[in-house]
């Protein structure tokens, strides 16, 4: 007899087994893999590292301003002044409506111009954070949201000062709420940062398509893409679904 | 314990909910307020556990002249169990009770603990005591929220009809707990829809009905009612 979890692993070795038969195919029905050379990067290597590397920076930064912008525009949202409500739901919209390319672009003429910014990985973060606030936005309301208005009631009946409030109650709550959200966000940023390419920022996209038009290996140069991407992207996935989970327990 | 209260008067939106409240009760271990939805007995019982405070008038519990004393220091004497739904749900079950202990009566962690494993045995809780609260049944949840509230030793226990969120069965076994206290002399103000309950554990009984006290007295008054709303009420809840 197998177990449930020697059965889930056969599972799901024969879901990747599956997969790569596919991959297979593909290759060989592709008519141009005889050309394929991906040895030719090897003299771009540490360009293409330091690509990687400036996203999963980029990312990062993004994630944290964004939080922090997010968390502004939270506030504005809740205000009780009409006019910083609309402020907050009107900017809101407009991001909802737009491509992150477009923004981007956007951005680096209309901001990057004006406030004499030409350093472009500052602009690209200023874009991307931007754009992401509102996601935040979103997250906070979800998270606070879900702190049941009787356990204020509680903490205030059993003395809590505000400090301890916060300190024991409420932060440890919606930390633990807002990890998955702010991980799968995280995702969607470091995704999102290959459009960075489009302002010229030196990230993973922008420095393997420059490798792969010179060493005339565009199609290897999105097969290194396609992997070194899921290589950020797959542990962050797997990293918010594990939290989500742990999330899940105590809900 | 003792319960002084002159003209309370408590509206909410311009809706009246409690009218010129007087009462004066003294020695009363165990008190039961019963009435139909709506008659403001749940406001009573935050005001007199200061949740909230009333638009007008006095109110005293104990030697406490309420609108003189400085809340949190009123909290610390009291305990309060909800509706439903107020365990803290990232901790355990035990560290829901030595939180409170620890921050805010600033026993050592010692201490804390062995207060809150002793009463939580007590109460036939201890195997629980790593749990949280999503892996608790209601009722044990509503036991736990009941340990809570005796563990800091309160000169009075209130409780917010701590059994209507609960199924008949799991209503016996939390109205057990609560009749396990009076037989350890807590004294307690409890708001209930449970009339054979109150029977059973309250010593004096306050029926209210549309904002005002309609009836009170020795618990017999819920088999000799004497005002036409109290003999309705009571048929109408033992028609079912």
């Amino acid at each position: 007899m197998i177990s449930d979890r020697q059965k889930r692993i056969l599972s799901f070795l024969t879901a990747l087994l599956i997969f790569g038969l596919f991959l297979a195919l593909i290759y060989f029905a592709f008519p141009g893999r005889k050309d394929l050379e991906f040895s030719k990067f090897l003299p771009w290597k540490n360009l293409v590292i330091k690509g990687w590397i400036l996203t999963i920076v980029v990312s990062i930064i993004v994630l944290i301003s964004s939080v922090i912008l997010g968390f502004l525009l939270y506030l504005l949202s809740k205000s009780k002044i009409l006019v910083f409500k609309y402020l907050a739901d009107i900017f809101t919209e407009v991001i909802f409506g737009s491509p992150l390319v477009v923004f981007i672009i956007l951005v680096f003429y209309f901001i990057g111009a004006p406030l004499n910014i030409d350093n472009r990985i500052v602009l690209g973060v200023i874009a991307l954070s931007l754009y992401m606030a509102p996601y935040m936005k979103n997250v906070f309301e979800g998270a606070m949201e879900s702190i049941d208005e009787m356990q204020y009631q509680a903490m205030t009946v059993f003395g809590f000062t505000n400090y301890q409030k916060y300190r024991y109650i409420i932060i440890p709550q919606l930390l633990k709420i807002l990890i998955p959200p702010f991980a799968g966000n995280l995702t969607f940023i470091v995704k999102g940062s290959s459009l960075l390419n489009f302002i010229g920022v030196p990230e993973l996209y922008n420095a393997i398509i420059t490798v792969g038009s010179t060493t005339y290996g565009v199609v290897e140069g999105y097969i290194f893409l396609f992997v070194m991407y899921l290589m950020i992207t797959i542990p962050l996935i797997r990293l918010t679904k594990y939290f989500e989970k742990k999330v899940a327990l105590w809900n | 314990m003792e319960l002084k209260l002159h003209n309370v008067n408590k509206s909410y939106d311009n809706k009246e909910i409690l009218i010129d409240i007087n009462l004066e009760l003294k020695d009363e271990a165990s008190i039961a307020i019963i009435g139909p939805s709506g008659a403001g007995k749940s406001t009573l019982l935050r005001l007199l556990s200061l949740i909230e405070k009333p638009d007008s008038g006095e109110i005293h519990v104990n030697k406490y002249d309420l609108n003189k004393i400085d809340p949190d220091e009123y909290y610390k004497k009291i305990g309060f169990v909800f509706q439903s739904h107020t365990l803290f749900p990232h901790l355990t079950v035990l560290r829901n009770i030595t939180l409170i202990l620890e921050q805010v009566h600033k026993k050592t962690k010692e201490e804390a603990n062995k207060t809150a494993l002793d009463l939580l045995n007590r109460f036939d809780l201890g195997e629980h005591i790593h749990k949280r609260a999503s892996q608790l049944s209601g009722g044990q949840s509503q036991r736990v929220s009941i340990v809570r509230g005796i563990a800091i030793n309160p000169e009075v226990l209130f409780f917010d009809e701590p059994t209507s969120a609960l199924d008949p069965v799991l209503t016996q076994e939390v109205l057990s707990t609560i009749l396990k206290l009076r037989e350890e002399h807590m004294k307690f103000v409890i708001v209930t829809h449970e009339i054979l309950f109150a029977k059973k554990a309250a010593d004096f009984v306050i029926f209210m009905d549309c904002g005002k006290i309609v009836e009170m007295g020795n618990v017999d008054i819920l088999e000799n009612p004497q005002t036409e709303e109290l003999q309705k009420f009571l048929s109408n809840v033992f028609l079912w």
